[in-house]
């Protein structure tokens, strides 16, 4: 099914929260999937896997830590398992998107290359695997391969888009009676 | 284009972000030409977009739909609209409501007869439904109790409704909700940007309500004409503008201004690059002294017509007729020799008039200068992706200094005390909208909301404490992940000076009528009326023209009511 970049961001975004991951990290996990999305990648079963397996080499920790850390990006070499490492390219097109370089990222089955605008792909068929090692990233002098059109929607399947649901509704607070007159701020006669 | 404090720069210097950006300022804020309803008619009028009712297939009973079309040249527009005989005993303008009187999809083109089926499944039960990229907004609205059976009875019989009945109420149809950017489905902003129509903010908004407004004045005038078809007549054009549109607002608003500090800074940024473009204005010219004498008393009039029980705002109203006294003996003193008039002025006003009559001034101050400042509206949107990077490369005495200088209004609070700390933003299961809850008597902790930067940034400041100052902000993120959205915030703080409200969002004293209020005034609405300390009525377009009118009347001077009508 076909949701807006906003909806599944923000689904995300919750969702990771309700996973258990602290408020920032789950900002980056809405970011991730968006960008993603935006190059016409389906990522929801790559963030399903981080949430519900977390571990500390998820392509949401590196990546977020990546791209936090520009001065560390000129040849990388992460030879331990990166968890759901689709993921990675979300961040590397946020590390690279205010400047004039453009980044690499490789395992096997996959090479893409990314500029500030746009990602190239050589070959994107490892994108969706759970695990991959050893995993290149760096800075090239020219973009190669097949220039991806960009999307304005997100493509979820309803299995992972419930998944989803079900992780983003641990951040809700049950309802009650109190909740539903003073929070809200109700208690007046509306109809008027 | 962005707003950086950098990038603008005026002879008077525009008022810090540490004056501006207190909740106490915001909830006084007053619509002036940055706000979002009159960019849309400036707009609308100069590029002589047209527009067009091709559907009106409305029942006796008001059941049916209708299709209001505006086509800017290049792209056209439809408000798919959908019209209900809803029972009183399910009009309600909460968010829980499930049916209304009216509701409504903006669909990006001219709709087929298969869109507008489609929309009809859909559109009607609003959140439930489920939309596509073709729409670009949802709304509904419901029937203004006191007034819909009034004046179409009234129009029924052949008389106009009372004008003063008229001006008690302001609308016939308040909408309650008006979802744009992506909401169920729809078509996301971003998608938007290439279209000049929606580089400004809320524009998508500001026409769904603008056409809203035609559907509904033509709506009433159907309704009693099918009630009386021999002696019905139509509104008379100086009574019709006079109808807004009503809307409700409750607390689903008032996050989003904490939730979008770059746009919240752009929004200030151009507001306050505007006063001090007209602050630095060396010699006020006779005709610009005019226009803003002849606003002064139109002004007055608005205020007096601006009806509230709340307490809150009515001691506030109180204050702004007593400041538009003392506002008006100054204008007729005024020396249009002395150098820095506006300058002056404003300085006077800090010193002697309330928050809501210092706000009224600079929205009105504003008024004579459009050539020089409604290119601004330009810079009211964010592209915020831009602020998501956090710099890792920053050292922690550097987060630490920043914090000192952004927040240090937060510094200063001790948060120990459970009045700093009694409130927490929370979503409630029932129909994932915000609320606020009481931290120390309700169980909703544990799902707070990250709505109280100001807390966040103390918190922030003492973990730090036990860092040495040359550690990378990196290296600190990694062993403390829980401050990540603080520091992204910070330095988008440190970067836009108004991103940040200077005040605590969770004290037990905070009004969110003040959040409502401010973002409110920049969509252009008048007339705020606090239902609680957490609700707000207001009116927009009301006095606007109507798109049959637009070509012939000024698209900009209805924000202020006439005096001889």
């Amino acid at each position: 099914m076909s949701y807006s970049l906003n909806e599944y961001e923000s689904l995300a975004l919750k969702a990771a929260r309700g996973a258990g991951l602290p408020w920032g990290l789950a900002e980056d996990a809405g970011k991730a999937v968006r960008i993603s999305s935006s190059f016409g990648f389906e990522s929801g079963s790559l963030l399903l896997e981080i949430l519900e397996h977390q571990q500390n080499t998820s392509a949401l920790l590196i990546g977020a830590h990546l791209c936090d850390s520009l001065d560390h990006f000129s040849g990388l070499e992460f030879l331990e398992p990166v968890q759901s490492p689709g993921l990675l390219i979300a961040f590397i097109a946020l590390s690279v998107s205010e400047t004039d370089k453009c980044a690499y990222c490789k395992w096997s089955n996959f090479e893409i290359y990314v500029t500030s605008q746009d990602l190239f792909i050589v070959s994107a068929t490892g994108f969706n695997v759970t695990t991959a090692s050893p995993i290149w990233i760096g800075l090239a002098e020219a973009p190669q391969g097949k220039k991806r059109e960009k999307s304005n929607r997100a493509m979820l399947s309803k299995d992972t888009y419930n998944k989803l649901i079900a992780l983003a509704s641990k951040t809700y607070a049950p309802a009650t009676e109190e909740s539903r007159i003073a929070g809200a701020g109700a208690g007046l006669n509306d109809n008027d | 284009m962005q707003v950086s404090r950098s990038e603008l720069d005026a002879a008077k210097p525009r008022r810090t972000a540490s004056n501006v950006m207190k909740l106490a300022r915001m909830g006084s804020f007053h619509q002036n030409r940055l706000s979002f309803m009159r960019v849309l008619l400036r707009r609308a009028k100069s590029e002589n977009w047209t527009f067009k009712q091709s559907i009106f297939d409305i029942d006796t009973q008001g059941v049916g739909r209708a299709v209001y079309s505006a086509s800017t040249g290049k792209n056209h527009y439809s408000l798919v609209a959908f019209a209900n005989d809803l029972p009183p005993e399910k009009r309600s303008d909460r968010v829980i409501a499930t049916e209304w009187d009216a509701t409504f999809a903006l669909f990006d083109g001219i709709p087929t007869e298969a869109d507008i089926d489609r929309l009809e499944k859909n559109i009607p039960s609003q959140e439930s439904g489920r939309v596509t990229g073709k729409e670009l907004s949802i709304s509904r609205a419901n029937r203004s109790v006191r007034l819909w059976d009034y004046v179409v009875e009234s129009l029924a019989n052949g008389a106009q409704p009372s004008l003063n009945r008229v001006e008690d109420v302001g609308y016939l149809m308040r909408t309650t909700a008006v979802y744009g950017s992506g909401k169920f489905g729809a078509a996301d902003r971003e998608s938007l940007l290439e279209r000049p129509e929606f580089q400004g903010s809320f524009q998508v908004e500001m026409l769904t309500v603008y056409l809203i407004r035609t559907f509904v004045m033509d709506l009433v005038e159907y309704m009693a004409y099918a009630r009386a078809p021999v002696t019905a007549t139509k509104l008379e054009p100086t009574l019709r503008r006079k109808f807004g549109i009503g809307n409700s607002t409750g607390l689903g608003m008032a996050p989003f201004l904490i939730k979008h500090p770059m746009l919240l800074n752009n929004w200030i940024a151009a507001k306050e690059e505007a006063l001090a473009r007209v602050r630095s204005i060396k010699v006020v010219s006779p005709e610009d002294m005019q226009k803003f004498r002849s606003l002064l008393p139109r002004a007055i009039r608005n205020t007096a017509d601006w009806r509230s029980e709340h307490p809150i705002q009515k001691e506030k109203l109180a204050a702004l007729k007593q400041d538009l006294h003392i506002l008006n003996s100054k204008i007729s003193d005024l020396d249009l020799s002395a150098p820095f008039l506006w300058d002056s002025l404003y300085l006077c006003a800090e010193n002697e008039l309330s928050l809501e009559g210092q706000e009224l001034l600079v929205a009105l101050m504003l008024e004579p200068y459009g050539d020089i400042i409604d290119e601004l509206s330009d810079c009211m949107s964010a592209d915020e992706i831009k602020g998501f990077r956090i710099d890792g490369s920053m050292t922690t005495a550097s987060l630490k200094q920043l914090l000192e200088t952004t927040y240090d209004w937060a510094l200063n609070i001790d948060w120990r005390i459970k009045s700093a700390n009694a409130r927490a933003w929370y979503v409630s299961e029932e129909k994932l909208e915000p609320r606020l809850g009481e931290r120390f008597e309700e169980d909703i902790a544990d799902y707070e909301q990250p709505l109280q930067p100001g807390r966040d940034a103390a918190a922030l400041f003492k973990a730090l404490e036990t860092w040495g100052e040359h550690e990378k902000v990196a290296t600190f993120l990694v062993a403390h992940p829980e401050h990540r959205h603080t520091v992204r915030r910070a330095q988008i703080a440190a970067r836009y000076e108004y991103a940040e409200i200077r005040d605590n969002t969770i004290d037990a004293k905070m009004l969110p009528i003040d959040l409502l209020r401010a973002k409110l005034a920049f969509f252009g609405a008048g007339h705020f009326d606090p239902r609680s300390d957490r609700w707000v009525r207001i009116n927009m377009f009301k006095g606007a023209p109507f798109p049959s009118e637009l070509s012939e009347e000024p698209a900009d001077d209805w924000s202020y009511p006439l005096l001889i009508e």
